[in-house]
């Protein structure tokens, strides 16, 4: 905790850190409260139907927190610890006590529940006390080992970039799902099925029960019986982590040691062979490079279909004038997104990936603008690859989608990509940072890249001029003129600017090297 | 032969402590020359200001008879450098890590993919050639530094602890091939904690300590009185010190 407080104090970032904590546990604390008040007005029977909710919801929540957690390889490894003489046991605690803490905002809703309860019923606080510690225990038990069968899990080839892609799709078909009017069906079958869910076994349905003042020893029974079970896989989930061997896990399982070249390599070299070298094997060595990183193969995956699945609901609102634009023009939307993504990963932050050999570009006999122009040209073929693919799937999905669609969303990314290109190249000079291609799931690292996504709207603002002009004044003329002066005046800043960044690297390659040391995961490769 | 590194009056200052203090430094070319110090001496930082990857405080350097700041580009083509942790771009493997360098350094992609091959055989890294360099150990990365180094036939080596993690064999086989650069008119300039290494391989070598020059001659005249290197070099860094015993240890 210490590290992490001094970390963010020197990034001036301990303040908006500690607005956004009192936020997220001021909202659990008013549900807290809210409970509090349920607990001391509602009737018995409202009670007696809502508390076994609540429960299996802090159940769930408790249970899920730690997949969520493991998932953005938010961790602190133990098994560093194995170094030292500390027993397995000892530092199982100490996991226990982690997961203790990650579950804090179950714990204001439980607070708030039996402070409501004990000052209604003080009587049954015997009851609910014990039932409530043996509730908490069993939590924080089966939490630990959940934790680390995902730990290990995700540590598996290929397992962790599926499984985020998973979670994102999903997190993004409730809005699928109401577009789609299904929605309330959809709920009704999955109340159904919750319906089915064996309630009463559950270590929520043992602590509602003592709360409403019903429980029998047949509840006390199974609350023992959760906590023994759950301490027993906790303990073992645990014992096995500390026996894993990661990097044989990571290991591929055959590999085939011929020079012979591949289908991918000639790919790779493929756009090379337009351009002289050194441009052509910077662009080289940054394409395999990009695309051996499961952080930035996620991201190119995400812009064709996670992009398709959070827009379409708008393109499909036919009734609006809004979503008749949606629809004309909907391939470029699609593209102007997929740029945001990648962007992350590429322009906005070049050298992140490279941090720690980054070093190798400034003894090699190398201008730095040629090698940020390399880095932009491979983004520049990512964009193209994935407005095509994003045609394709829009094709699949039945969207009016023809020449001049895919024609209008090319040209206007590349004008737009050049806007970019000039803000991410300064900004990869001034804020780089240092991020793991193995993290699939963190962001882009400092708060300027974060910035410069919602700053996005203003660098691109010719282009929105542009569409502006189409939509409003319903003048095509108009639209191909000012996309003309946007393409012109793109051009001319990133001219200007690429040069400059590259002035500003030189002078600055001290403090640049420092800042990609810090950062995620390992300075060297993990 | 051109003096291979001059530098005079070197300094660089992070914040109020001078890492480097006052360097005067005079690497003759074609030499063997060691550069030791203590932990925390400025030899690290001495070699990152030589590559150009920071820049001095004050002072001037000369390499290879130029001025760095002057002549950036055209004197970064004619050194090698073997860096002293392992940052190579760890997500190439070994072939395409070479040719990649060699390309950088000017060398036409099919010479520069020969070159790698032959040298990823000279240095036993050819068995692989799909694995990845973040898979390799410490030794094969300090191995394919090297061989990285060496693609482009610089004059000069700027080496910051190459042997370190190399196993024997390939410490063997990398001070071999160090020997017949320096036989054929190269010049390098080496960092070690490892005393009889730089007894063995080096003609000359200088010491620092707190970023000062302490002691610099030819390995002879820095051994003579019946001292070890080891010897001068504890007796110069102040580094001689009475073992105190801990009552608990």
């Amino acid at each position: 905790m210490r590290n992490g407080l001094r970390y963010r104090s020197e990034r001036w970032g301990l303040l908006l850190s500690a607005a956004v904590a009192a936020i997220w546990y001021g909202l659990w604390t008013a549900g807290g409260v809210g409970l509090f008040a349920l607990a001391m007005l509602a009737d018995a029977e409202r009670l007696s139907s809502v508390v076994p909710s609540v429960l299996m919801f802090i159940f769930l929540y408790w249970q899920l927190a730690p997949l969520l957690t493991a998932t953005m390889g938010m961790s602190i490894d133990l098994r560093k610890m194995a170094l030292y003489p500390i027993g397995v046991r000892a530092l199982f605690a100490v996991e226990c006590l982690l997961r203790l803490v990650m579950g804090a905002e179950m714990l204001l809703l439980l607070a708030g529940l039996s402070a409501g309860m004990l000052a209604r019923f003080p009587r049954r606080a015997s009851e609910f006390l014990p039932a409530l510690l043996l509730f908490v225990l069993a939590n924080v038990l089966l939490a630990a080992g959940v934790r680390q069968l995902i730990e290990r899990l995700l540590q598996r080839r290929r397992f962790r970039e599926v499984f985020v892609f998973l979670l994102v799709m999903v997190s993004a078909l409730p809005q699928l799902l109401v577009w789609s009017g299904s929605a309330e069906g959809i709920g009704r079958r999955l109340y159904a099925v919750s319906r089915l869910l064996p309630e009463s076994l559950l270590p929520s349905g043992g602590l509602a029960r003592a709360y409403l003042g019903a429980a029998g020893a047949a509840d006390w029974l199974m609350l023992a019986a959760w906590c023994a079970a759950a301490g027993v896989f906790g303990y073992w989930q645990f014992r096995r982590t500390f026996r894993f061997d990661a990097a044989a896990a990571r290991a591929p399982l055959s590999r085939q040691e011929t020079e012979r070249p591949r289908l991918a390599d000639r790919l790779y070299r493929l756009p090379a062979r337009l351009l002289p070298d050194p441009l052509a094997a910077l662009v080289e060595k940054e394409l395999k490079y990009f695309w051996r990183s499961p952080r930035f193969r996620l991201l190119f995956i995400m812009g064709f279909s996670f992009g398709v699945v959070v827009w379409l609901p708008f393109a499909m609102r036919r009734e609006t004038s809004a979503g008749g634009l949606f629809q004309e023009s909907f391939l470029t939307l699609l593209s102007l997104y997929s740029l945001l993504l990648i962007g992350q990963a590429t322009f906005l932050n070049s050298f992140g990936f490279d941090r720690s050999a980054a070093r190798y570009f400034f003894w090699l006999p190398l201008p730095l603008g040629r090698l940020l122009l390399a880095k932009n040209i491979v983004a520049g073929l990512f964009v193209l690859a994935e407005i095509a693919l994003l045609a394709v799937v829009c094709r699949l999905l039945g969207m009016p989608v023809g020449p001049w669609q895919v024609v209008e969303a090319g040209g206007v990314t590349v004008i737009c990509l050049f806007y970019l290109l000039s803000a991410g190249n300064l900004s990869s000079i001034l804020f780089a940072t240092g991020t793991s291609p193995e993290r699939v799931s963190r962001g882009a690292g400092r708060g300027v890249h974060g910035l410069l996504v919602l700053l996005y709207p203003i660098l691109i603002a010719p282009v929105l001029a542009a569409y502006f002009a189409r939509y409003y004044w319903g003048s095509l003329p108009g639209f191909a003129l000012l996309l003309g002066i946007a393409a012109a005046g793109g051009m001319a800043v990133y001219l200007a600017v690429l040069p400059l960044a590259a002035r500003l690297g030189y002078q600055r390659r001290e403090r640049l090297l420092e800042d990609l040391c810090r950062g995620e995961g390992p300075l060297v490769s993990q | 032969m051109t003096t291979a590194i001059r530098t005079r009056g070197l300094r660089k200052l992070y914040g109020n402590k001078a890492a480097v203090d006052g360097l005067d430094l005079e690497v003759p070319g074609g030499c063997f020359f060691g550069f030791l110090g203590p932990n925390g001496a400025g030899k690290t930082t001495t070699i990152h200001i030589l590559i150009g990857l920071i820049p001095a405080t004050a002072g001037e350097v000369e390499i290879l008879g130029r001025p760095l700041e002057k002549n950036l580009q055209a004197v970064k083509r004619k050194i090698g450098v073997v860096p002293d942790e392992s940052v190579l771009f760890d997500r190439l493997t070994g072939p395409e890590f070479l040719q990649f360098v060699g390309r950088m350094y000017g060398l036409e992609r099919a010479v520069a993919a020969e070159r790698g091959r032959e040298l990823l055989e000279l240095f036993e890294l050819n068995h692989q050639p799909r694995k990845l360099i973040a898979e390799y150990s410490k030794g094969m990365k300090k191995r394919a530094a090297l061989a990285a180094a060496l693609i482009h036939r610089p004059q000069l080596f700027l080496l910051d602890e190459p042997f370190e993690g190399v196993d024997p064999m390939g410490a063997r086989l990398m001070k071999d091939i160090l020997i017949s650069q320096v036989r054929q008119g190269a010049t390098i300039f080496l960092t070690s904690h490892v005393l009889e290494v730089v007894e063995r391989l080096c003609d000359r070598v200088a010491i620092i300590n707190e970023g000062r020059l302490v002691r610099e001659g030819a390995i002879e005249e820095l051994r003579s009185g019946g001292e070890t290197l080891e010897d001068t070099f504890v007796r110069v860094v102040g580094g001689e010190r009475v073992p105190q015993n801990l009552d608990w240890l």
